[in-house]
């Protein structure tokens, strides 16, 4: 930030010869490079760093991520600001892990706006915390597509619309994030955002099933029992159920032992 | 009292100092004149090679970010076919947006210098401005060498269309020479020694004129991008070729979820 400002102050009576495109619609193209530039991962005080931490001395890591995040280096400002949170090699300080958060973010660092988004939503900040989700979310980060799919559908920091949580759990769904498959079923389940389809809530459940999710797995079985999206199948029912109970999933305990008394 | 005591001394010394004064005033004004020339130099080498590191850039950096913006783009396309949303229009507009922008940065036109075609107010500024600083018309050595400084740089301000610095040429012109205006060409000792003054005031001015151009062009993008690759290859790497390196893997994901979700949308028959 501070650098497109001093080429900004630059002294306009100057003449810049004209061929250079300082200010014009190729200095933001120059800017991605630049910054990309500055946080590759060949920094020296970002490779010294986590050759550090990799060896567990923490307090000389934090003392070189913080040189590497001084000189703009977002991957180390966001590490500094965890290691700020944890009280990791430095003394416990939430003032300098938001801080150095909110410079990783501001450079679209998508982990640091999902922490800042997090960081809003604990304040109270609701609306802060939809705008660094939706920013970590079109970075593609599922944590953060999920997350804004949960404050569309609660209305939290923006109006509520099943149809975008919809949109949102979908994206993260894609990238195999197992809590929005269970929501995105949900949705298809009950026809919420969508039209309701039985065919595609089976699929999303399984998906989400096949990863241990205890209320997908609870309601995949429920299908199976039921026979709807899915042929019924009473050996799939069991199955599928007891891995709910398992999991502790309460539906699926008194399931479990109501079938048990009556089909021991 | 001591006013009428010290005359003597003045009168005695008058002719001493203005010769030496006028001496060391020629002397500075070279001295100062050189050392502009030397700034001219080094900024229009530092320009030369950030121009030349800018098309470098674009063609080796700047077409993949063009590439990777128009795969997202693509992406974010086909999610609006898979399930449309009002998110979905709108990242799908944004990424398109910025697809455009960075290949017509990469691509663009702007490589080519743009037609030359001075408006009739300009070429008269740039005739009165040469008519004056014509090497040719020059008095001495000392003048020539400086006007045709002068006339290089009424050159680059008029194929860039710089009224601004060809005003200023003219105006200094003026300023130097209003005080020779009624003498003649003989002008008198106190005569030089203010235009003098003015010469060596108006090349100081430049000098920090291009120093502050020096310190706007490097802390520009392109300015630190061209250090930090200086600075990388005294490490003995090439910086843009990590860059690109770093592309061509964001690329690569980026076609793996593009083919991702045109999977699922022929697995859907839309």
């Amino acid at each position: 930030m501070r650098l497109e400002n001093k080429a900004q102050s630059g002294l306009q009576h100057i003449p810049s010869g004209g061929a250079l495109a300082l200010h014009s619609v190729r200095s933001s193209i120059f800017a991605r490079g630049r910054r990309d530039a500055a946080n590759s991962s060949s920094n020296s005080d970002y490779q010294r760093a986590v050759t550090a931490y990799n060896a567990g001395r923490f307090p000389e890591a934090a003392q070189s991520f913080s040189q590497a995040a001084e000189r703009g280096h977002a991957e180390s400002q966001y590490i500094l600001s965890t290691m700020y949170d944890a009280g990791k090699g430095v003394p416990q300080d939430d003032a300098q892990a938001a801080r150095w958060e909110q410079m990783a973010a501001d450079q679209g660092h998508v982990y640091a706006q999902a922490n800042l988004s997090f960081r809003c939503h604990s304040a109270g900040d609701l609306a802060g915390a939809f705008e660094w989700c939706q920013r970590a979310a079109d970075g593609e980060l599922a944590w953060a597509q999920y997350n804004l799919g949960l404050m569309y559908q609660q209305g939290e920091g923006v109006a509520p619309s099943e149809a975008e949580a919809v949109h949102w759990y979908r994206l993260a769904a894609s990238q195999g994030f197992a809590d929005a498959q269970q929501r995105l079923a949900d949705l298809y389940y009950l026809g919420l955002g969508l039209p309701r389809s039985y065919t595609q809530a089976a699929l999303w459940y399984r998906r989400a099933a096949e990863q241990g999710s205890a209320r997908a797995q609870f309601q995949l079985g429920h299908l199976y029992d039921v026979g709807l999206g899915i042929e019924h199948d009473y050996t799939q029912y069991r199955y599928w159920t007891r891995k709910a109970a398992e999991q502790g999933h309460e539906d699926a305990l008194r399931e479990v032992n109501r079938r048990d008394y009556r089909d021991p | 009292m001591s006013s009428t005591s010290l005359m003597p001394a003045e009168i005695v010394l008058q002719p001493g100092p203005n010769a030496a004064g006028l001496a060391e005033k020629r002397e500075r004004l070279a001295g100062v004149r050189a050392a502009l020339a030397e700034r001219e130099a080094d900024i229009a080498q530092l320009r030369s090679q950030l121009k030349v590191f800018e098309v470098r850039y674009l063609q080796r950096v700047g077409v993949l970010y063009a590439e990777l913006d128009e795969i997202a783009a693509r992406i974010t396309e086909r999610e609006v076919d898979l399930y449309d949303s009002d998110s979905a229009r709108r990242r799908a507009r944004e990424a398109r947006e910025r697809a455009q922008e960075t290949h017509e940065a990469a691509f663009g036109a702007e490589l080519e210098p743009d037609e030359f075609d001075p408006s009739p107010s300009l070429k008269s500024l740039f005739r009165e401005v040469a008519r004056r600083i014509h090497p040719d018309f020059a008095s001495d050595e000392a003048e020539q060498k400086h006007f045709t400084l002068l006339m290089m740089r009424a050159n680059q301000a008029y194929s860039c269309g710089d009224a601004e610095t060809l005003q200023r040429l003219l105006d200094d012109h003026l300023e130097v020479n209003a005080a020779r205006a009624g003498g003649g060409s003989d002008e008198g000792d106190g005569v030089t020694l203010l235009r003098l003054a003015r010469q060596i005031q108006h090349a100081e001015r430049d000098i920090a004129g291009l120093d502050g151009e020096h310190q706007t062009l490097l802390g520009s993008e392109i300015g630190q991008l061209y250090t930090g690759a200086e600075a990388a290859a005294q490490e003995d790497r090439d910086l843009l070729a990590e860059l690109a390196t770093g592309l061509r893997e964001r690329i690569a994901d980026a076609q793996y979820r593009l083919e991702f979700v045109e999977r699922q949308v022929s697995a859907l028959g839309k």
